[in-house]
């Protein structure tokens, strides 16, 4: 890769993989410099990097350089409980706290944090920035089947999560 | 697998964008005019994945790109690569200015900024004539002894702005695969 393919490549790349960080370590400084060494390693091995594979390079050491410094936290995140999927779920959550479209989001946004890296990881991939599942695979380093059946598990989970702190799904 | 598993699969496998067979399509449809809490399960999921779809995208701000290029295509720019012995020369030459220096401060040679512009490098030349190589590592060497110190010191002071202190590390953190232990931590 040369230098404009580079420059092309952080362009292009630049905010998907910010948003990306930004949504796993809700941290917007933290999801900055996340970005700024993913680039700059894509740099270190743009002779080695294939063409067609920067955009899951550059992912993948993303997603590396996230679950890194979420383990230098030393702040262990909520642990998931392994929820039973027939659990009974309220089937008419109150109407008084239904919420606005705002309030979901930040609801979803909250939720999300509460979950493991890796089932953050999965939904944000494939909900939010809609990648195919074959690059979500490659960049968590999944079994096509496993990575499925984690999405979902997550997306269930999610909605539990929502219904039980009263945000309507 | 009862009605209603078979039917959740049915609900995620619609989501991910796959088109059911007819039949099963049909028979998820009667399902959910049925069953309560599958078709409250398939409303739900709808709704979230919409919300996600829909979540506000953020933009990289413009100093992150300019640090980006800093610390890549613009340092390329500045400095052109040498052969690797020379290379190796100037590192050398680099550690042992800066142990000078740090012994002696008082007597480190100071070079005026106009050396800066007193270097041609004609890289051509440098790949082929040693003897001209070892000649601009030395010139290098100097303004590079003269400067390491105050270089080093405002790269430190900018790697713990933008970094932290922790960041320090960054370049010996492996880029890696995840691995099954990690699976199972997470």
């Amino acid at each position: 890769m040369d230098e404009r393919g580079f420059q092309r490549v952080v362009l292009e790349q630049g905010n998907r993989v910010y948003s990306y960080a930004a949504m796993i370590l809700r941290d917007p400084g933290e999801a900055q410099d996340v970005v700024q060494e993913a680039m700059v390693r894509l740099w270190q091995h743009r002779e080695t990097v294939d063409g067609d594979g920067v955009r899951g390079w550059l992912k993948r050491t993303a997603h590396n350089l996230c679950i890194d410094r979420i383990r230098r936290r030393r702040i262990q995140p909520v642990p998931v409980a392994e929820e039973d999927p027939r659990e009974p779920v309220d089937p008419t959550p109150d109407p008084g706290r239904l919420a606005e479209s705002e309030q979901t989001a930040r609801g979803i946004e909250a939720a999300l944090e509460r979950m493991s890296p890796l089932d953050r990881s999965v939904l944000v991939l494939r909900e939010v920035q809609q990648l195919p599942y074959a690059e979500i695979a490659e960049i968590l380093g999944l079994p096509l089947g496993t990575l499925k059946a984690r999405l979902h598990r997550a997306r269930e989970q999610l909605r539990r999560r929502l219904i039980r702190e009263g945000v309507q799904p | 697998m009862n009605e209603c598993e078979k039917n959740r699969e049915r609900i995620h496998q619609r989501l991910d964008g796959d088109v059911l067979p007819a039949a099963e399509a049909a028979a998820l449809t009667e399902h959910l005019r049925t069953c309560t809490p599958c078709h409250e399960l398939d409303r739900d999921l709808t709704r979230i994945q919409t919300e996600l779809r829909g979540l506000p995208a953020v933009e990289l701000p413009d100093p992150v790109l300019h640090a980006v290029w800093s610390r890549t295509v613009d340092r390329r720019t500045r400095l052109p690569r040498l052969p690797r012995f020379a290379a190796a020369a100037a590192v050398a030459a680099l550690l042992l200015g800066g142990w000078l220096w740090t012994r002696e401060p008082s007597v480190a040679p100071v070079e005026s900024a106009s050396t800066l512009n007193r270097i041609v490098i004609d890289t051509e030349r440098v790949r082929e004539d040693p003897a001209y190589a070892r000649e601009i590592a030395e010139k290098v060497r100097r303004v590079l002894s003269t400067t390491s110190n105050a270089l080093e010191r405002t790269e430190n002071t900018a790697l713990r702005e933008v970094f932290g202190d922790v960041s320090v590390a960054i370049d010996h953190v492996p880029v890696r695969r995840r691995s099954p232990t990690l699976e199972n931590e997470l």
